[in-house]
């Protein structure tokens, strides 16, 4: 049976594929800022924290989630002035990959993932992550199963696929007809609450990205 | 399960195979790959490198009723699990 992994555990598990995204190397430089991002993606849904009305956010509950990542972060954003998504995607962006690192421990800690530290040209050191339980496969076929089916979709799913799109990995994983499919999915969702939750999050590591702050 | 049987055959047997499931179901291959990895499915299997093989009658209605509670009931994946297993 599939790992129960988080939204941030998914992400990273994909975005760690380097079979897939290996001539991205690119891409490789915002893994660690989206992986954050999704992590307050999950805190958001699972109601650990919010948006206030100037448009900041708050901690509503620092009870442990269970997950070594989540609560470092919800201590984080207790521990700090308050600040908008903006403002808290720079902070990872420039300041902080410890969030980011410990949601790469908890695969490994999971035996999801396995690290194998090699060199290229026995000079350049470079890191590979092996997906050993093939959770990877799984996860993509999880995106299937919910999104290109009828029926009701589960929020942690729709998040994942936001992100996912967000960051041009769809396509990466799925055939052409299946992301036209899955785009026009995500287009009927656009009225859903887990949309407007996590639209302000995307778009946040989007201008972010773009050079827009 | 081998060689492909014709619908005739298929019918008649009491285990068939994913692709034959598909067939009969009408339900995507990668669905029914991940419902029986989330345990969703009944299936038998010799050895891990060996293929599966699901009850004809049970595995239909299996599926029959995941698509009722997805599509009827408004139930997700995970509260169906919930519910079966």
């Amino acid at each position: 049976m599939l790992n129960t992994l988080s939204i941030p555990q998914e992400f990273a598990l994909l975005a760690l594929d380097r079979d897939t995204n290996k001539l991205k190397s690119f891409f490789r430089q915002h893994i660690s800022v989206y992986t954050v991002m999704t992590c307050f993606a999950e805190l958001l849904i699972d109601g650990k924290i919010k948006f206030e009305a100037d448009a900041t956010i708050t901690v509503t509950s620092s009870t442990s989630t269970g997950e070594k990542y989540l609560d470092r972060l919800l201590q984080i954003v207790t521990d700090e002035k308050p600040k908008t998504i903006e403002k808290w995607t720079a902070y990872f962006y420039y300041k902080q990959q410890e969030i980011y690192k410990l949601v790469i421990e908890s695969l490994v800690k999971q035996g999801v993932l396995e690290i194998n530290d090699s060199e290229i040209l026995n000079i350049f050191p470079v890191k590979k992550y092996i997906d050993i339980n093939n959770d990877r496969n799984r996860t993509v076929e999880k995106i299937r199963a919910e999104l290109l089916e009828a029926g009701k979709l589960e929020e942690h799913t729709i998040a994942l696929v936001l992100f996912l799109n967000s960051k041009n990995m769809l396509k990466d994983y799925f055939s052409d007809f299946e992301y036209k499919a899955l785009k026009q999915r995500l287009a009927t969702l656009r009225n859903e609450e887990i949309y407007s939750i996590i639209k302000p999050v995307e778009k946040a590591i989007q201008d972010l990205v773009n050079g827009m702050y | 399960m081998g060689r492909r049987r014709n619908l005739e055959k298929i019918l008649e047997s009491e285990y068939v195979g994913m692709s034959e499931l598909v067939q009969l179901s009408g339900v995507r291959y990668s669905t029914i790959k991940y419902y029986t990895e989330e345990g969703l499915l009944p299936f038998e299997q010799e050895d891990t490198r060996m293929a599966r093989k699901y009850p004809r009658v049970q595995a239909i209605k299996r599926l029959e009723e995941i698509r009722l509670m997805k599509e009827v009931q408004g139930l997700a994946i995970k509260e169906i699990k919930e519910i079966i297993l």
